[in-house]
């Protein structure tokens, strides 16, 4: 038996063992981990329109979406700021629409996916530029801007308004 | 005015032959080197396979000499041998490079010759020369074949 004092300073840890530390998870946090449907996972992410077969049922979906976070919008953007100089560079005074939208870079902003459709329709807001094929890739919409062929400004403001009516921007 | 010389880079001649910058350039894609050829300001000509810039009904959509041949055909010009001056004639010139159609110019006088080098610059150039390939360094290529048609 220990003095009175051991005992105390005993009973001290225990009880700091029981009583959660601050900022941490309760006990079995991780039984009680109520997972949210896709469509919640769908809604907080920055760019609404990931793929939904990315989000099915298994638990791993959750980790998966988390790819979607504010570091993937980051990088997507970088990329995109890049491939975007890059290829300005390189189209250069060309008239060749073949060209312009065959160009690797080009061909590169369309690999990003969906979180570049944000990015080009802000593009398109700022200056019209041939990026309906790009949008059209992407997005797998084919109907927009359809009816005037080579009035880039006017395919730009369709565009905007799509990108506006599905909440991309 | 002088183009930057980044941009003046990609036409070695272009300086050497004499040029002038005629306006500022459209970022926004507004019209492209083929449609100024044809006095259009307003649309991007070219005969994509997905019908997204403006190529003349019933031509035929490839980037082939014929096509755009056919294309300037259906505002009235003819293919023509030379390049020089023709009184009661405005001309065409049609640049290839490595066979495949790249750019248009336009005759002004005798002397003087317009481009839109892509969504660049429009530029007056003295000769057709100008905006030409030389050493392997250039955009455009050569001048693939001329056309004309009665100056209206």
């Amino acid at each position: 038996m220990g003095c009175t004092q051991h005992l105390s300073a005993r009973c001290a840890i225990r009880n700091s063992a029981d009583v959660p530390a601050p900022y941490s998870r309760p006990a079995n946090w991780w039984k009680n981990q109520e997972r949210p449907s896709w469509k919640e996972t769908v809604t907080s992410l920055s760019y609404r329109r990931a793929p939904s077969y990315q989000f099915l049922k298994t638990h791993k979906a959750w980790s998966f979406s988390r790819l979607y976070s504010d570091k993937e919008s980051t990088l997507s953007k970088k990329k995109f700021q890049y491939y975007l100089s890059k290829w300005k560079e390189e189209i250069r005074g060309d008239s060749s629409l073949t060209n312009i939208t065959g160009n690797m870079n080009y061909l590169r902003i369309i690999s990003i996916g969906h979180s570049a459709i944000p990015l080009i329709l802000k593009e398109l807001q700022r200056e019209p530029g041939p990026w309906f094929v790009a949008l059209r890739a992407i997005s797998e919409v084919d109907s927009v801007g359809r009816d005037s062929p080579g009035d880039f400004r006017k395919k730009s403001v369709a565009w905007i308004k799509w990108g506006k009516d599905n909440g991309y921007i | 005015m002088r183009l930057h010389p980044d941009r003046e880079k990609c036409f070695p001649l272009l300086f050497v032959l004499g040029y002038e910058v005629k306006s500022a350039e459209t970022p926004d894609y507004r019209y492209n080197c083929i449609a100024f050829a044809a006095d259009d300001e307003e649309l991007w000509w070219w005969p994509d396979q997905d019908g997204d810039a403006h190529w003349p009904t019933g031509v035929k959509r490839e980037v082939t000499r014929d096509a755009f041949v056919q294309a300037y055909e259906t505002i009235g010009y003819k293919l023509c041998d030379h390049g020089e001056v023709e009184a009661g004639y405005e001309k065409v010139a049609l640049y290839e490079k490595n066979g495949v159609p790249t750019h248009a110019a336009k005759q002004i006088d005798e002397v003087w010759w317009k481009s839109k080098l892509g969504p660049w610059e429009d530029i007056e150039h003295k000769t057709v020369q100008a905006v030409q390939t030389f050493n392997g360094i250039g955009i455009y290529g050569e001048v693939a074949v001329y056309l004309k048609r009665k100056r209206i």
